[in-house]
């Protein structure tokens, strides 16, 4: 009895780290909803315009859903890394992890990687690829094909560096941009963002992959979360009401 | 079971089919950026006190639009983003409501690039009654000065053109495509 109490706790444990300090949640932290049309996230980016690559290993929580009724996609929680191909943020590229109700009859859960991109503000996606596991770590990329305006997305389903092509998106803007990731939600209070962003780095136009050297808050409008500072290319996402 | 009881849990489940239709909307179908701020579109951008204050900061020839004073002009943060690829922006509260001009250098952008963009079409969201997502040509190529501009089907989507070096872009909230139009004939 004694072992199994030590083994109860111990996985109990890891499930905790595994779902970050966020999950220390009161009951009036995830007070809004946003549904109706209307989301919420929190994008970081690395100030360095020269970004023609980037990538990083992304938690994979067990994200609660709470659906905001109808059919279709009612509720869903995202993750990303992605490239900002221009500054007024209408052209973009990204990949990372959604899951997501899906809504008939009934409702199912769905965990997924995705990618999307944008151009003028006309969204390609999202075009939906492998299922993800809660509680692992994936890895994400996206990296300019050299000398075209095409993109390519890839994932590794537990952060080994070891990339599956998912897709490339063709003809886009530009050829670089900045580097970012984000975490988002749209759903009835419930429905959370709890992320953690590792080893963010990204590729310059010298073809160099390293670190981010610095965080920089792009925007901010989630009322229930907020994010904290790890290290210039680690970041979390948790509960809280600071913006930004 | 008799004929209450049958009647009672046929009314609930139709009460609960009901209830599920309900007015909620799906997002996954949409953009998962931030939307455009439209009162400050560059998200590095520093604000400029004059047309000449935003020249300074770029090597293309910026081009004052007609539309009366701009509320803001703003120019990418020149301590991040190299001069080559710097865009000035202009915020302009017109009578067909908010418009944004950008300029910056016309870099790779040719007309055959943007007859390509009108003629590659987007696939967007799946669902269920098209697993495989819809093909959309949210673009087409209008006359414009003289030239050829890439026009999006909603103000949103803007309209963009090459003049003299500069890549120009006007797009606003509100605006349709139409009024976009006739803007850039007055620039």
């Amino acid at each position: 009895m004694k072992l199994q109490r030590r083994r109860v706790l111990t996985l109990l444990a890891s499930f905790g780290t595994l779902l970050g300090s966020g999950l220390a949640l009161s009951s009036t932290a995830l007070a809004t909803d946003y549904c109706g049309g209307s989301e919420a996230g929190i994008w970081l980016y690395n100030g360095n315009f020269n970004s023609i690559g980037t990538e990083a290993q992304v938690l994979a929580p067990n994200h609660s859903l709470v659906s905001c009724g109808g059919f279709g996609e009612t509720a869903d929680s995202v993750n990303t890394v992605g490239i900002l191909l221009t500054t007024d943020a209408r052209n973009w590229v990204e990949v990372g992890y959604k899951k997501y109700l899906s809504c008939s009859i009934g409702c199912s859960q769905n965990y997924t990687v995705f990618g999307e991109y944008g151009f003028n503000g006309s969204a390609g996606g999202p075009y939906y690829y492998s299922n993800v596991t809660a509680g692992t770590v994936p890895e994400f990329k996206t990296v300019i094909v050299n000398g075209t305006y095409n993109w390519s997305i890839y994932w590794d389903p537990n952060g080994g560096y070891n990339f599956t092509f998912l897709a490339t998106y063709n003809n886009l803007c530009c050829q670089n941009g900045y580097a970012y990731g984000e975490a988002s939600r749209s759903g009835k209070s419930g429905t959370d963002i709890i992320d953690h962003h590792y080893t963010l780095q990204y590729k310059n136009t010298s073809q160099v992959w390293g670190l981010y050297t610095q965080l920089l808050c792009w925007n901010d409008t989630d009322a229930d979360y907020q994010w904290a500072h790890i290290s210039s290319s680690e970041f979390r996402v948790e509960a809280g009401s600071r913006y930004c | 079971m008799n004929k209450l009881k049958r009647t009672t849990i046929v009314a609930a489940g139709i009460g609960v089919a009901l209830t599920m239709i309900g007015c909620g909307t799906a997002r996954g179908e949409e953009l998962t950026k931030p939307e455009v701020n439209w009162e400050a579109p560059l998200i590095d951008g520093v604000s400029q006190p004059s047309v000449a204050a935003a020249q300074s900061l770029v090597r293309f020839k910026v081009v004052a639009p007609a539309f009366g004073t701009p509320a803001l002009i703003q120019v990418d943060d020149p301590a991040r983003m190299p001069e080559s690829q710097r865009t000035v922006a202009f915020v302009f509260h017109t009578a067909d409501g908010t418009v944004v001009v950008e300029e910056s250098a016309q870099g790779g952008w040719t007309v055959a690039r943007l007859k390509e963009r009108a003629n590659t079409p987007i696939v967007q969201a799946a669902s269920s009654s098209a697993p495989s997502g819809v093909a959309v040509r949210p673009f087409r190529m209008v006359p414009a000065r003289q030239t050829e501009a890439l026009l999006g089907n909603s103000g949103s989507l803007g309209i963009m053109w090459i003049e003299d070096g500069t890549l120009f872009q006007m797009f606003g909230p509100s605006v349709t495509p139409a009024q976009l139009q006739s803007l850039v004939v007055k620039l």
